[in-house]
C-alpha cells in the first residue's frame, strides 16, 4: 500500500465517522427524544434504541420519561387555628406531554421551578385552611392516654379531614395546573414532615412538662390513696380478727360456765341442805384465822356440853 | 451503582497518544500507523467486550439505550465500544436507610455521627406533643428493571416516602403510645404503608423491615418523663409498703386471736374439770352421809370446829342469860392491860 492511498483511506474514515456521529443517536429506555430543527420541534421519538436524523441542524432534546422527584423546602405556614408550623412536602411527577413540556419549561430546572411555585402555593392554601390537628393526625381514632383507667378525662380534638386527605387535596389543587400548562402529571404529593416553629416549640415543651408533672402527681396521689385504703383494710381486718376471737372465747367460757353450773346443780341438788352445811363448814375453815375474835353463845351446839352440868 | 462500562471511551485516546509519541521517537513509517490503529481498535474491542457481575447482583444490559436483557452473576460478553451498556444492580444485598442518626462505621462498637439529625426524627404526635423517633428501614431490590428504568433516584424516593409514612403514623398516636407500647405496631404499620406506596410508584424495591431505634421524648422534656416513671415507682412502693404493713399486722393478730381462743378453751377445761371434781367429791361425801346423816353431820361439824378453834386467838363465850355483853368485854380489856402493866 502506498502512503497516498493510506492517507486517503484515513481521511475518508475520519469524515465518515464525523458524518455518522452527526446523523446517529440513541434513545435511552428512560427518555423521550424530541428532534428539533433550528430550535423548533419536528418529531418525537418514544421507543429506545439506535436512531437516525438529519445532520448538524437537527438537534436532539432529551426529555425524561421516568418518574422524577420534587422536594420542597420546609415553609412556615400558619394553620387555621393560628399555629405556626413548618410543612415539608415532596412530590413525584413525570412528563406526559414531552412536546408541551419542552416548549413550556425547556428543561428540568425550569420544571422544578414551576413545581416549586405551584406545589408551595397549593400546600399553603390547604394547610392554612385547616386546623393543626387535621394536618398532624390521619384518622379520628382514640389516642392512648397515659392516665387511662385513672378516671381522668382527656379532651381529644375531633379530626374531620386528616393528613392523607389533605395531601390528596394539595395534589388535586396542584395537578391540573401542571398538566395543562407544562405537560407534567403530578402523581403524588405527600407531607413529609411537620415541625413547630421555634417559639411554638418552646411553648409545647412547657406544656408537655406541666402535663407530665400533672401525671406524676396523679400517680403519687393514687399511691397515697391506695396506701390509705390498704391501711384501712388492715385496721378493719384487725378489728374483725380480734372481735371474732373475743366472741368465740366468750362463747367458750360461757359454755364452760354453764356446764360447770349444771354439774354443780346436778350434784348439789341431791341435798341442798347438806351442801350448804358442807359449804359453810368449808368457809369457816377458810375464813376464820388468828386475828379474829369469835364471840360464841353457850347456846351453840359446840358448847352444848359446857352447860351440861346445869341441866 | 450506575456503572457506565464504557472502557473503550477513554481507553482509545490514551493509546493514540502513546502511539503518537512512539511515532515521533521511533520515526516510524506511515504504513505502520494504519496497522497500529487496527491493533488498538481490536484491543479496545476485546477489553470492552467482557464484564463481570458480582455474586450479589444482576446486570441490566442496554443496547443503544434500549433494554435488552438482564444478566446473572458471572463473566459475560457484550457488544463493545459502548454499544451495549451494563448497569449492575445488587439484588441480593439488603440496603439500610437510617433516620435520625447515621452509622459512621459499623462493627462490634459501632460509631455514630455526632451531627444533629433531629430534623428527621423530631415528630409531632397526635396529642400535639413531640417525640424523637429514630428508625431504620431495610430494603432489597426485587425488580432490577423497574429499579433502573422506572423511577429516578429510588434511594431519595425511598427516604422521602419512609419519612412521610412514619410521621403520619406517629402523628396519629399519643406521645405516650409512641414512646411505650406503640413501638412494634408502628413498625408493622409503617412497613405495610411504605410497601404499598413504593408499589404504587413501581420503584421495584421490597421493604425488609422497619425498626424503631431510640424513641424518646424531646431533650428538654425528658426529665419530666423520667419524673413520671419515678412517680409510678413511688406509687408502687407506697402500695407495697402498705401491703407489707398489712401482711405483718394480720398474721400477728390472727396469732393473738388463736391465743385468746386457746386460753378460753383452757379456762373452759379448768372450769368444767373443777366442777366435776367438786361434784365427785360431794357425791362421795354425800354417799357416806346418807348412811348415817346425824352422826356424820355432827362429826363434820365438830371436826371443823376442832381445826378452826385453835387458830382463833380470842374467843368469847357468852351465856344466853347474860343481858349485857359490853361490860364483859371491858373486863377482858382491863385484864389484858393489867397483864401488860404487870410486865413492867
Amino acid at each position: 500500500m502506498s502512503s497516498t492511498k493510506l492517507s486517503i483511506i484515513a481521511v475518508v474514515a475520519v469524515v465518515a465517522i464525523i458524518a455518522i456521529k452527526a446523523c446517529v443517536y440513541t434513545v435511552d429506555e428512560r427518555e423521550t427524544v424530541i428532534i428539533t430543527f433550528a430550535g423548533r420541534a419536528v418529531s418525537q421519538v418514544e421507543d429506545p434504541g439506535l436512531k437516525f436524523k438529519g445532520p448538524v441542524m437537527w438537534k436532539v432534546e432529551r426529555i425524561p420519561k421516568w418518574i422524577l422527584e420534587w422536594d420542597g423546602y420546609p415553609s412556615e405556614i400558619p394553620t387555621l387555628d393560628k399555629k405556626y408550623i413548618y410543612v415539608d412536602t415532596f412530590a413525584r411527577w413525570h412528563v406526559v406531554d414531552p412536546l408541551l413540556y419542552f416548549e413550556s419549561v425547556q428543561n428540568e430546572r425550569g420544571a422544578q421551578a414551576r413545581l416549586d411555585d405551584i406545589i408551595d402555593g397549593a400546600t399553603r392554601d390547604i394547610v392554612s385552611g385547616h386546623n393543626l390537628i387535621e394536618i398532624v393526625r390521619d384518622t379520628d381514632s382514640d389516642l392512648l392516654q397515659e392516665t387511662e383507667g385513672y378516671g381522668v378525662e382527656v379532651e381529644q380534638e375531633t379530626v374531620e379531614v386528616g393528613r392523607r386527605a389533605l395531601a390528596k387535596m394539595i395534589l388535586e389543587k396542584a395537578a391540573p395546573q401542571t398538566a395543562e400548562k407544562y405537560g407534567i402529571e403530578m402523581l403524588d404529593v405527600q407531607i413529609k414532615h411537620i415541625t413547630y416553629v421555634d417559639q411554638v416549640r418552646q411553648k409545647v415543651y412547657e406544656r408537655m412538662i406541666s402535663e407530665r408533672n400533672r401525671i406524676a402527681e396523679l400517680y403519687r396521689s393514687q399511691g397515697r390513696e391506695s396506701a390509705e385504703e390498704i391501711a384501712g383494710k388492715r385496721e378493719q381486718e384487725l378489728k374483725r380478727i380480734t372481735s371474732e376471737a373475743y366472741k368465740e372465747a366468750e362463747e367458750i367460757r360461757g359454755k364452760a360456765d354453764a356446764e360447770a353450773t349444771r354439774i354443780y346443780a346436778e350434784a348439789y341438788g341431791k341435798d341442798p341442805e347438806f351442801y350448804s352445811f358442807l359449804k359453810s363448814l368449808d368457809s369457816y375453815e377458810e375464813t376464820l384465822g388468828k386475828g379474829d375474835t369469835l364471840i360464841l353463845s353457850t347456846d351453840t351446839e359446840y358448847y352444848d356440853y359446857i352447860n351440861s352440868y346445869r341441866r | 451503582m450506575l456503572d457506565g462500562g464504557n472502557g473503550g471511551g477513554h481507553g482509545r485516546p490514551v493509546n493514540v497518544r502513546i502511539l503518537k509519541t512512539g511515532v515521533e521517537k521511533l520515526n516510524l513509517k506511515p504504513q505502520y500507523i494504519g496497522g497500529a490503529l487496527i491493533v488498538v481498535l481490536v484491543a479496545a474491542m476485546v477489553l470492552t467486550s467482557f464484564y463481570a457481575v458480582p455474586q450479589d447482583s444482576v446486570a441490566v444490559v442496554q443496547t443503544f439505550g434500549a433494554y435488552s436483557r438482564t444478566a446473572d452473576p458471572g463473566l459475560h460478553l457484550r457488544a463493545p465500544l459502548g454499544i451495549e451498556r451494563v448497569t449492575k444492580v445488587p439484588v441480593e444485598r439488603v440496603i439500610k436507610e437510617e433516620f435520625g442518626f447515621r452509622t459512621v462505621s459499623a462493627g462490634v462498637k459501632s460509631e455514630y455521627s455526632t451531627s444533629d439529625f433531629s430534623a428527621e426524627s423530631l415528630m409531632l404526635t397526635g396529642d400535639l406533643n413531640m417525640a424523637d423517633v429514630e428508625f431504620v428501614v431495610q430494603y432489597k431490590i426485587k425488580d432490577p428493571y423497574l429499579y433502573v428504568f422506572h423511577v429516578r433516584n429510588v434511594e431519595d424516593t425511598f427516604r422521602d416516602v419512609a419519612e412521610a409514612v412514619m410521621t403520619r403514623e406517629v402523628g396519629d398516636r399519643s406521645v405516650t403510645d409512641v414512646i411505650t407500647e406503640g413501638r412494634s405496631q408502628i413498625g408493622i404499620n409503617v412497613q405495610q404503608e411504605l410497601q404499598d406506596m413504593l408499589d404504587q410508584y413501581e420503584t421495584g424495591v421490597d421493604v425488609v423491615t422497619v425498626q424503631l431505634q431510640d424513641v424518646n421524648p424531646p431533650g428538654p422534656v425528658k426529665d419530666s418523663f423520667n419524673e413520671v416513671n419515678e412517680a409510678e415507682q413511688e406509687q408502687d412502693r407506697m402500695i407495697n409498703e402498705a401491703w407489707k404493713a398489712y401482711n405483718t399486722a394480720i398474721p400477728e393478730a390472727q396469732g393473738k386471736a388463736k391465743r385468746v381462743i386457746a386460753e378460753s378453751n383452757g379456762y373452759a377445761t379448768d372450769r368444767v374439770n373443777r366442777a366435776l371434781g367438786d361434784a365427785t367429791r360431794f357425791d362421795a361425801v354425800y354417799l357416806e352421809y346418807k348412811q348415817a346423816p346425824d352422826v356424820t353431820r355432827r362429826r363434820l361439824y365438830l371436826e371443823t370446829m376442832g381445826t378452826v378453834m385453835p387458830r382463833i386467838k380470842s374467843k368469847v363465850i357468852v351465856d344466853d342469860d347474860i343481858e349485857n355483853l359490853l361490860p364483859m368485854m371491858e373486863i377482858q380489856g382491863a385484864a389484858v392491860s393489867k397483864k401488860k402493866g404487870g410486865g413492867k
